[in-house]
């Protein structure tokens, strides 16, 4: 089984430890690498390509220094970068604007407000990564553990 | 709008009604030429100086008119032929006037059969000159008002946040003591002296390298040693060096233990700059509502401004900080005040620093004792100010931040300006594409 993998987008490297404990229990099942700004990330979703590895879920952090998390996603769904990620939002604040620009324009799949809470956001998770097995009709039973009923 | 008036006409009628040194009086700053309501039968031209005047009117004195060279003064009683003035005039500097009286005969040459006609063209251009100043007056107070308003705004703002951070710090105390304990409490408890020194580490230094590190870190032990993926992506993250993790080439721990340990540590790290992080920004919107502080005698400022940085020690460590603190002498000052002034000046700072993510960010404090001045520069190298918002940046709202959850309120050098101005102190910046310097002036007299 070639692990999913997720890349996690923060400025705050507290953040980014706190989503990596959450996210513990996809572990056996995903690969989650962490980046501090939009152009490392970039940098790293190169990287998996030139890998072959495709990217299941993008979490990223709106408010950051140079590149906002909306500016970047809307840029690499225009680059093509994206095709089949799953796209989630945790941003600590979104004025009202940018959240419609985030749902239109980088037409992300879901939204998580920080403070979060341990179970929604790995629910929030699971069903992200469902979707994106069922859509690239990878083997439900080898992910079984991590499937979220819901969706299915 | 000017009105262009004739000069040569002008001066004609200048010269013709008014250089009788006979009819000149002086007038001494502070001299009150005419009493609104009272008898007046002069037209008064202004050789010298400046003069103001006022009404009393039921809300109060309206100050109506600022006159200076060249105008006239009784206007309104002189050609109303009430002889009454309508203004209190006051001469703000001294004063020479010349006049001339309501007997005063016509003095014709272009065929004029009255003083009317002859100033009619002076009156117009004077009363228009009037009516724009009151305008400007008018701007003003409203541009004054606004400011006031702002200001109550942001009083009320910080009473409302009193109410508000008292309620915060509560419950941060609570958290932020609690974490203190539950350190305490793992240390004694913690079985296995071998993972106290990890635990340690990540407790006193917290995640000191970034994403980017780590993974370099991760490909380079993936490199040298025998290690499972997830062993290395564990023991990268602690930035622990080789010799403390292998020995021969083996793992001197399991890789697990040693993550957790630390990881345990550096969480706790994170909660205490978290509890910091939000005390802090309870403490810069109450500082708001607060009019006056105790003072105390004896302050050491460079003392203040070192225990700023370590406050900020967190947020600081990417950067080279150069102190060059000069001894300076104890003064009144309420210390928690101080450190908000630092604290605030350093993080704008941090913050211009961080928009230049490429660069070794660096940032010189330098105090030192200039006569009874005490003078503090604190310089970063940052992009420098927006042009476009140089002119106010110790305006309230005023943020480079266009939103965002480092609390772009706006209120930071707001903040600064009251305690410094509270201090009787001065503050100067000094901005380019390189950088920016603040220096604060505060004299020790206090």
């Amino acid at each position: 089984m070639e692990k999913l993998q997720i890349i996690c987008i923060d400025d705050q490297r507290e953040v980014l430890a706190a989503v990596k404990k959450d996210l513990e229990i996809f572990r056996d099942y995903c690969e989650l690498i962490t980046c501090e700004a939009a152009d490392e990330a970039e940098e790293v979703i190169q990287d998996l390509k030139n890998e072959q590895k495709p990217l299941a879920l993008i979490i990223c952090d709106h408010i950051m220094p140079s590149e906002n998390g909306i500016d970047f996603i809307i840029r690499l769904n225009q680059a093509g970068q994206l095709k089949g990620t799953q796209k989630m939002l945790l941003t600590g604040l979104a004025t009202h604007q940018e959240t419609i620009k985030a749902i239109n324009e980088a037409e992300v799949d879901y939204y998580i407000e920080k403070p979060w809470v341990q179970s929604d956001f790995q629910k929030a998770v699971k069903k992200l990564l469902t979707r994106y097995i069922l859509q690239n009709e990878l083997n439900q039973e080898e992910f079984k553990p991590i499937l979220d009923e819901d969706s299915l | 709008m000017q009105v262009q008036r004739d000069e040569a006409y002008f001066q004609w009628l200048i010269r013709t009604y008014f250089s009788d040194p006979k009819r000149w009086i002086q007038l001494k700053k502070g001299d009150i030429l005419l009493e609104q309501g009272h008898y007046n039968n002069r037209l008064y031209y202004i050789r010298q100086g400046k003069m103001i005047g006022y009404m009393f009117t039921p809300e109060g004195q309206v100050e109506i008119l600022q006159a200076g060279p060249g105008a006239f003064v009784g206007i309104y009683s002189f050609f109303s032929k009430n002889f009454t003035s309508v203004a209190t005039v006051e001469a703000i500097e001294d004063c020479e006037l010349a006049y001339i009286n309501s007997n005063q005969q016509v003095i014709s040459t272009r065929g004029e059969c009255s003083l009317e006609q002859q100033f009619m063209p002076m009156v117009m251009s004077d009363l228009l000159r009037r009516q724009q100043e009151l305008q400007r007056l008018n701007q003003e107070r409203a541009q004054t008002l606004k400011k006031l308003l702002d200001q109550q705004r942001l009083a009320s703002l910080g009473q409302m946040a009193a109410g508000i951070a008292h309620e915060l710090n509560n419950a941060v105390a609570v958290l932020s003591r609690n974490t203190s304990w539950l350190v305490e409490q793992l240390q004694l408890l913690c079985g296995d002296p071998t993972f106290l020194p990890f635990f340690e580490l990540g407790l006193n230094k917290g995640r000191i390298y970034s994403s980017r590190e780590v993974r370099a870190r991760k490909k380079q032990l993936l490199e040298h040693f025998q290690l499972t993926d997830k062993e290395a992506d564990l023991l990268a993250q602690t930035g622990l060096s080789d010799d403390v993790l292998f020995d021969n080439g083996k793992l001197k721990f399991p890789a697990e233990n040693v993550y957790r340990y630390w990881e345990l540590g550096a969480t706790f790290y994170d909660m205490l700059v978290a509890a910091d992080q939000t005390s802090h920004v309870v403490h810069s919107i109450r500082t708001l509502g607060i009019q006056h502080s105790q003072r105390q005698p004896g302050v050491n400022l460079n003392e203040t401004i070192k225990e700023t940085i370590t406050l900020l020690r967190h947020r600081l460590r990417d950067i080279q900080v150069d102190l060059n603190l000069h001894s300076l002498p104890p003064v009144e000052a309420n210390k928690g005040e101080l450190i908000q002034l630092w604290m605030n000046l350093l993080q704008n700072a941090i913050e211009a620093i961080k928009q230049v993510p490429d660069k070794k960010g660096q940032i010189k404090i330098t105090s030192k004792l200039s006569k009874d001045l005490i003078k503090v520069e604190i310089r970063d190298n940052g992009p420098g100010i927006p042009d476009e918002i140089k002119n106010k940046i110790f305006q309230p709202n005023v943020t480079t931040k266009v939103s965002g959850l480092s609390f772009g309120l706006g209120l930071g050098l707001t903040i600064v300006q009251r305690i410094v101005t509270n201090y009787n102190g001065t503050i100067d910046v000094t901005s380019s594409k390189k950088g920016t310097y603040f220096t604060i002036k505060i004299p020790i007299g206090g």
